[in-house]
Parts: C-alpha cells; sequence; structure tokens
C-alpha cells in the first residue's frame, strides 16, 4: 500500500527525469554531429595520406613535373626554379613543344576565390618560363582552384601536397 | 552480484533521491532499495530506444525555432494514408505540406499519430477540442480522382483564434494565394482554395498549398515552389602503377532538385569539374562554369530544352557568372588583364566592359554579386591584403569601398533582397573554420549564422527568408540550411539529392544555387 504508492511516486520521478534527458539530448544534435563529423573527417584522411610519390628525373627534359607552394603564396622555392630551368631551356630549344600550366590550391576558402589564387600560381611559372626565352604561345595556362585535389583529405599534410603547379607536355603523357 | 550491489546504492541517488526522503524509516532497507534498481533497469531501454526514435525523426531539421506556430495539418480525405508512402517520395499532398511546414522551421506540424479527431471538409468546426489540444491553425481538405484521370484538391485553412476582422491578402502575393478566397464572414476561415491538377502534378500543388498558408499565416512569401542547382562531385580511388598509388579520380555532374531535395534530375554530367551554377531572373536558364577541353568557359543552359549556348571562353579564366536583377546583362570573372577582374556583357552577345576602372592590375576581384536595384555589384578582392568584400557601382569612375572590417577572410557573397545586407562566408582571425554570417553594409557589424563546423558558399532563397550551403556531415560535404535568424537550422539529404551515384563513388555536394521564385 506505502510501498505501492512510493514505487508508483519512483517511478513518476523516474519518467520525469527520463523526458528532462530526453528533451536535452535533442537539444544538441550540432555538438554530437561535431564530435562524430570530426572523428570521420580525421579517419578519412588518414586513408588518403599518399604513399611516397615516384621520383621523377629533374634534370631530363621533356618530362612533366609539380612544383608545390607556400599557402596563400605564389613564390616557388628555389629547387623547384631549379627545376623550371632545365623545363625552360628545353622550351626555348623547342618552339614547337607546347605546355600546359595547371594552378591548384589547397581546399581552404572559396571556390572562385582559389581559381583566382591557382591562376596566380600558374602565372608565376609562366612568367619565369617567359623569362628563359619560351614563346607564350608555348604555353597554357589553367587554374582548377580547389576542383581537383592531388590528395583527397582535410589535414595539412593534404594541403600541402594540393598547392602546386603541374607542367604538362602536350602529347606527353609521363 | 557487486555490480548489483553497487547498482543499488547509487541508483536512488540518482534518480528518487527526492522520493526515498518522503519515505518512512520503515522502508529503508536493502530490499527497498533494490525495487528502485529494477525499475530503473527495466525503465532504461525504453529511455534509450525514446532518444534514437527521437533522433530519426529529426534526421532533416536539426534545429527549430522556439517559438513556432503550432498547425494541425489533417490528412487530406480521399488519399490513402500508407506509412510506406508517407516515408517516401509519394504524392500525398498532406504529408507534403506537413513535411513543408515542420521542415521550414517556423512550424510546428503535429504527427497525424496525435491527431485521432479528423473531422471532415464540411463539419461544423469544434473550436473547444483544438484550442485544447494547444493548436493555433487546422488544415483540413479533400483530394478526389475525377474520371478524367485528373485530381481536383479542396483545402480549407482555418484559425482556432477568430480574428475579429480577417487580415486581407499582402500585395506582391503569388498568383495562387491571391485566387485563394478569404471567407471573411465565417470568421474562423482563413483560407479556402479548390485547384484541378494531373497525377505529376500532386508534388507541385502541395508545395503551392505550403506557399499559401506561410503567406497566409507569416506575411512573408514561401519558398516551397522553388528549386535549387547544385554539383555533385564524385569520387572513385584508382591504383595508378605510373605513379605507385592510390589516386583519386573525379567526374562532375550540375543538378537541378525541388527546394526540398526531390526530384533531383542531372542536367549536364561531365569528366571535367563544373563551377558557379547561377540563375537568370526569370528562371529558365542556369549560367555555368565547365572545364571542358581543359579549358575553364562560361555556358548558359536552358532548363527546359537542355539546350547549351557558350558564353565566354576566352584565354585564361573565366569564372563567377552572375545575372543582372533585369536578367539583361551578365557579370563574370575573366583573367585577359594578367589577373581574375570583373567584366559585365549584355546579353546575349555583347563585348565585356570591365567594372572597375583603373584597378590595379596585382589584384585579385572575383564573385561579384548584384545589389537588387541592379546599380551596383560587391565583390571579393585582396587589395587590402586579404579577401574581403568590396562595393561597387556600375558605371562609377572611384575605388571600390571596402565594407568587410572584420575577420581575415570574407568571401561568396549574396544580397538580401532588402539590398542592406549580405551573406558571406567569413573567417574570424585566429579560426579555421569559416562560418556563415550576415554582413549589415551601413554599420559593417558581422553577425554569424552558423558555429564549429567549417560552412561554405552560401546563396540566399528570394525570400530572403533562409540560406542555402555547404557543411561538413559524417566526413562529407552536404547541403544545409540555416535561417536568416539563425534560429532554424536543416540539412538536407544526401540520398535525395544525388540520384547518379555509381558503385563505389564518394559524393560530395557543392556550389549550391537557389532559385528565384518560379511562379
Amino acid at each position: 500500500m506505502l510501498l505501492a504508492k512510493n514505487i508508483m511516486r519512483s517511478l513518476g520521478v523516474t519518467l520525469c527525469c527520463g523526458v528532462v534527458m530526453l528533451s536535452g539530448c535533442s537539444r544538441n544534435p550540432a555538438s554530437r554531429d561535431a564530435a562524430l563529423a570530426q572523428q570521420q573527417a580525421q579517419a578519412y584522411a588518414a586513408a588518403d595520406e599518399p604513399l611516397a610519390f615516384s621520383p621523377v628525373d629533374r634534370t631530363r627534359a621533356p618530362q612533366n613535373d609539380t612544383y608545390y607552394f607556400a599557402y596563400d603564396s605564389d613564390q616557388m622555392t628555389s629547387a623547384d626554379q631549379l627545376a623550371l630551368l632545365v623545363q625552360a631551356n628545353y622550351l626555348a630549344a623547342h618552339p614547337n613543344a607546347k605546355v600546359r600550366l595547371e594552378g591548384n590550391t589547397d581546399e581552404r576558402g572559396s571556390a572562385e576565390y582559389n581559381i583566382a589564387l591557382g591562376w596566380r600560381r600558374a602565372q608565376s611559372v609562366a612568367q619565369r618560363l617567359e623569362l628563359q626565352g619560351v614563346h607564350p604561345r608555348q604555353i597554357q595556362i589553367i587554374s582548377f582552384g580547389k576542383e581537383k585535389p592531388a590528395v583527397l583529405g582535410h589535414t595539412a599534410a593534404a594541403y600541402t601536397k594540393n598547392r602546386r603547379v603541374n607542367l604538362i607536355y602536350k602529347g606527353l603523357t609521363s | 552480484m557487486i555490480f548489483l550491489r553497487i547498482l543499488d546504492r547509487i541508483m536512488p541517488w540518482i534518480f528518487c533521491g527526492g522520493v526515498r526522503l518522503h519515505l518512512s524509516r520503515r522502508y529503508q532497507t536493502a530490499v527497498v532499495n533494490r525495487k528502485y534498481t529494477v525499475i530503473y533497469c527495466l525503465l532504461l531501454p525504453w529511455i534509450i530506444w525514446c532518444s534514437v526514435a527521437n533522433a530519426a525523426l529529426n534526421l532533416e531539421l536539426t534545429q527549430g525555432k522556439s517559438a513556432a506556430m503550432p498547425i494541425a495539418v489533417l490528412p487530406f480525405t480521399g488519399q490513402a494514408v500508407d506509412p510506406k508512402q508517407a516515408a517516401g517520395a509519394g504524392n500525398n499532398v498532406a504529408y507534403i505540406v506537413q513535411q513543408d511546414l515542420l521542415n521550414s522551421g517556423q512550424f510546428y506540424a503535429y504527427p497525424w499519430s496525435q491527431l485521432t479527431h479528423r473531422p471532415l471538409l464540411d463539419a461544423p468546426f469544434d473550436q473547444g477540442y483544438w484550442r485544447k489540444l494547444g493548436v493555433e491553425d487546422v488544415l483540413l481538405g479533400h483530394v478526389q480522382l475525377l474520371p478524367s484521370g485528373r485530381y481536383k484538391i479542396i483545402f480549407k485553412l482555418l484559425s482556432v483564434y477568430p480574428q475579429s476582422s480577417v487580415a486581407a491578402v499582402k500585395p506582391g502575393a503569388t498568383k495562387q494565394s491571391s485566387a485563394a478566397t478569404i471567407n471573411a464572414t465565417n470568421s474562423h476561415l482563413l483560407l479556402t482554395q479548390e485547384t484541378q491538377v494531373t497525377a505529376g502534378q500532386l508534388r507541385a500543388a502541395a508545395h503551392h498549398i505550403s506557399d499559401a498558408i506561410y503567406q497566409a499565416l507569416l506575411g512573408t512569401r514561401g519558398v516551397f515552389s522553388t528549386r535549387i542547382a547544385y554539383v555533385s562531385w564524385h569520387i572513385t580511388q584508382q591504383y595508378s602503377a605510373q605513379q605507385k598509388r592510390i589516386v583519386p579520380r573525379y567526374r562532375w555532374s550540375l543538378q537541378l532538385a525541388d527546394a526540398d531535395g526531390y526530384n533531383s534530375k542531372t542536367l549536364f554530367a561531365s569528366a571535367w569539374p563544373i563551377m558557379s551554377p547561377a540563375w537568370s531572373p526569370d528562371g529558365k536558364n542556369i549560367a555555368y562554369v565547365s572545364f571542358e577541353r581543359n579549358q575553364a568557359q562560361i555556358f548558359i543552359q536552358n532548363i527546359a530544352t537542355g539546350k547549351r549556348t557558350l558564353l565566354s571562353n576566352l584565354a585564361g579564366v573565366n569564372g563567377a557568372p552572375a545575372f543582372s536583377p533585369d536578367g539583361k546583362s551578365i557579370a563574370l570573372v575573366l583573367s585577359v588583364s594578367g589577373r581574375s577582374k570583373i567584366y559585365i556583357k549584355a546579353l546575349p552577345s555583347g563585348s565585356a566592359q570591365p567594372l572597375v576602372s583603373q584597378a590595379s592590375d596585382a589584384t585579385i576581384e572575383t564573385e561579384p554579386t548584384w545589389a537588387p536595384d541592379g546599380h551596383s555589384l560587391v565583390f571579393t578582392s585582396d587589395q587590402g591584403g586579404t579577401p574581403q568584400l568590396y562595393h561597387y557601382a556600375v558605371g562609377s569612375t572611384g575605388s571600390p569601398q571596402r565594407l568587410s572590417f572584420s575577420g581575415n577572410y570574407n568571401a561568396h557573397a549574396n544580397f538580401l533582397p532588402n539590398g542592406k545586407q549580405l551573406v558571406c562566408m567569413h573567417r574570424s582571425i585566429g579560426s579555421t573554420v569559416f562560418n556563415i554570417a550576415k554582413l549589415d553594409i551601413d554599420s559593417g557589424k558581422i553577425t554569424n549564422l552558423t558555429q564549429d563546423i567549417t560552412s561554405l558558399s552560401p546563396s540566399v532563397a528570394p525570400n530572403g527568408q533562409m540560406v542555402l550551403y555547404v557543411t561538413r556531415y559524417a566526413g562529407h560535404n552536404v547541403l544545409a540550411e540555416v535561417s536568416i535568424d539563425g534560429q532554424v537550422k536543416l540539412r538536407l539529404p544526401q540520398s535525395l539529392l544525388v540520384n547518379d551515384a555509381a558503385a563505389g563513388e564518394v559524393i560530395e555536394v557543392k556550389d549550391p544555387a537557389w532559385s528565384p521564385f518560379l511562379d
């Protein structure tokens, strides 16, 4: 009797606490999503960490190559500048040879602004080629911005590999 | 056994501490404590199940307005209330209206399981019953299959609390709601309308009903009958012998869907990137950037016929197309001067004129967006050192006026229809994430609408009430919406948005663009 009444009362309290718990839960899906999303992102990036790229012989020409850039920068490293010189000399000596320069960025920021940034990078490489006597009609420039990443993922390692300009000879596949 | 003993000690304090104080000394024994533990353990599965079920119901609407209007959208007589159909892309008119209103975040539309009282369309209105339930408005309707094969839909929107004078339809209302009759003699009836449609038009008819209700109860035009364009990016991973690693391979499609994500269809599929879809003001054409044949080009595609017309393929960048509000010209980005700059072309075939006179060659201008009066544009530029928003009047000879002073990256601006505010991507100094933010042009004040997870690429609805954008969910880029006051949050189901995924492909959705009003 009294026991039964107290059990019913405790049942009621438990139910009330349960309801309070539930309403609390449904008010925080954003933080749940944030934690889950972060977990998933780490797993996704880890799976995409690149294996060692097969190195290209940068003293050889004609040779397709890739040049890497710092965040928000269009300045080439000195190693890349030396490697570019090899291709520039070849192009200057072979006026019928043509290259396509593809400018790329990492995924941060807006898509169209990254097109402009990728363009700046490809432009910077093109200017160096032209300084070595390569004719502008031998150079086609295109910017893909962040649309074609070399490495998928949201980590600094992936970003480093995506801030790049690809130099690709027309008619040369490797 | 020890575990149960420990549980016995803890449980009463967690859940029943208050009750325990009321017990007489006689019952404060181990036996009574065990009963509490048993009760709690019996209830635990129910509590867990409820939170899981609750999550499933809220899969799309992740945050609603705290003062949502309670409305009872009753199943329309004449259409089967099939739970299987209701869960899918069926044609149950009342269910579509209920979901529209619920997902707008402005309404609490009662689930049908709670609406056991189902009056017929012409039955007398039982005001007392609805008041007790807490409902403010009731929608009733009937769908009838005619011998011709068409459907006749009649609906009535009734207010539980009658107004002494029924509000007239506001100016600028849709064709649909101005055709509806406001019955001033019966003070409960707000709106009634009859329409005839084919089976294929049932969803569209339901969305028009949602628009009419939204307009009648909130005084603003609804966007349930609008559409969205977006790009789906398809990714597969393949081993490359040449590079001795697994390389990603991509393809892209330009997609179109209803505002609720249903009826998605592919407008254009390509092995090269597609970007920046932009609607013409009449809703008939979409301009976008395509990199087909390894060259950036802008095409305009007619939605009804699928016909593609080349707009611009100058050497270098052709990007960020934006139709003027009168539809007679288009702004775009070209790099012919050596850097990305904004130009304006008269349609269909005028020559490109630079927007900013005497612009410095070293700076970037991109992402033009037109003011609603068509006299000026806002764009993104790095002339201040970092990407920021600038304002410039068409035909002006001065320098662009900087609008954003907060944060180190402000881009992808969209004007609101009031012409006084912008929605943009914003990154605060010291932060690594982007938020969707609102910028007041006069005061320069920036208010974040989203938090926590990086959000990009906002597009404003034509009624200025919702913003469509890209965010990350479960590791992938998906479409989401936030209301302009930041209170309502919604995520669009990925499975609806992409209908041409191949096996093994990972899909990311990007570059959304909300259509203008399509009536």
